[in-house]
């Protein structure tokens, strides 16, 4: 199997590095200064492959802070960034049904 | 409920003191998540979208009130209050932190409750009728021979690595509430002709993308025949299962796509080889795990409407 750093990247817009963290699975995002954080907002946001190569390969370097990072889609809407897929917008909101907590439980 | 011997009470002891050890050194950068991925598998432990998500085989669904309370303490202790009962009669903790996981797998131990064969390519929680050893319209309890092939497969090296999950259901009843028919192998106990009890052995069964009902490849299989005749399926299975692409991997793929006559003819032709050797079930060993299985105090009461 291909490692994720070797894969081909097609990207084409905005673009971030996601992974879980190791210690409780929580999703993480590659922030700016090179750390991983829980906040989407702070995470580093490159256009192109080459550069989300290199945000990947440094990422992967870390296996001892976060598991399995790869590429994901975002939007960037007024200075914000949001989820770009499905997949992504349920990572960061949550499961999609109520969760018992709703009911009190 | 099925009680454990001091065999399996050792088993699942020497199993939570190697977690905790991989689980540290996972965590010290010992070992990789690559390395550490088929480790935990071994032991229910996925990696899910929000978080690690432990599954704990409850074996034909029944718990004692130990177990109940362990696993409440557990779901107030380490997650969020509470579980995720599976339709396969197994329990899933959502929100486990990998570092509480050993902590949480020596509470379970203390029980007998452990996450062994509830994930990876093995052989999986093996289930009957949901009212297996009550229910009237059953010949035999079918969970002395679930438990049987439990204790087989469990940690089986030749079955530790099969093509993909694999899914065993028994019932003894006219009525299949253990849907065998929908499993990689169903095995339904009934009397032949000569009023022998035996299995009809059912295979390539599944639900999913690719739904199949399974076929009977083997309509009446003596009771001494059980072990070797499923490990048969299984090394076959093992040989030419496809591991290539995982939604193909299925037995019910193979079976398809060789055809049940020919899958049936593989089969044979292992089992012949086998089916006289150690695999053989004495009746004595029938007898003993049968003991094992505690019943509570039942009322007898009339059956019918009231």
């Amino acid at each position: 199997m291909t490692a994720p750093s070797q894969q081909k990247l097609k990207v084409h817009g905005p673009v971030v590095v996601t992974a879980n963290r190791l210690s409780d699975g929580a999703v993480v995002y590659r922030g700016r200064l090179g750390v991983w954080t829980t906040q989407l907002e702070a995470a580093d946001v490159v256009t192109n492959a080459d550069d989300a190569k290199k945000l990947l390969a440094a990422a992967a370097a870390q296996d001892l802070e976060a598991v399995g990072p790869y590429v994901a889609p975002v939007e960037i809407n007024g200075g914000h960034i949001a989820p770009g897929n499905l997949r992504e917008r349920i990572r960061v909101a949550g499961p999609t049904f109520d969760l018992p907590a709703a009911f009190g439980i | 409920m099925y009680v454990y011997d001091d065999f399996d009470r050792i088993l699942v002891a020497e199993r939570v003191t190697e977690f905790r050890d991989q689980v540290n050194r996972r965590l010290s950068g010992e070992l990789t998540e690559d390395e550490f991925k088929p480790l935990r598998l071994m032991n229910g432990v996925y990696l899910q979208l929000h978080a690690y998500m432990l599954r704990i085989a409850i074996p034909y669904g029944t718990l004692s009130s130990d177990q109940l309370r362990t696993l409440a303490n557990i779901a107030r202790r380490y997650d969020r209050n509470y579980g995720h009962f599976t339709t396969r009669q197994n329990l899933q903790f959502n929100w486990i932190k990998l570092s509480d996981l050993p902590d949480v797998m020596a509470d379970l131990a203390k029980t007998g409750l452990h996450g062994m064969q509830t994930s990876g390519n093995v052989v999986r929680n093996i289930t009957t009728d949901q009212w297996a050893g009550v229910a009237p319209d059953e010949i035999e309890d079918p969970r002395i021979y679930a438990e049987i092939l439990r204790q087989h497969t469990t940690l089986h090296p030749e079955f530790s690595f099969l093509p993909r999950k694999f899914k065993i259901a028994i019932t003894a009843a006219t009525h299949d509430r253990a849907a065998v028919r929908v499993h990689d192998i169903g095995l339904r106990l009934h009397r032949n002709g000569a009023r022998e009890v035996g299995f009809e052995v059912v295979v390539g069964g599944g639900l999913g993308r690719t739904p199949f009902v399974g076929k009977t490849i083997k309509p009446f299989l003596h009771k001494r025949d059980l072990l070797s005749y499923v490990e048969a399926i299984l090394r076959v299975y093992n040989q030419y299962g496809r591991r290539d692409n995982i939604y193909k991997a299925r037995i019910k793929i193979l079976v398809h796509e060789l055809g049940a006559e020919k899958f049936a003819a593989e089969v044979e032709s292992k089992w012949q080889s086998i089916k006289d050797g150690a695999l053989a079930i004495d009746p004595a060993l029938i007898a003993n795990v049968a003991v094992h299985f505690r019943y509570p105090d039942y009322e007898r009461l009339l059956d019918g409407p009231a």
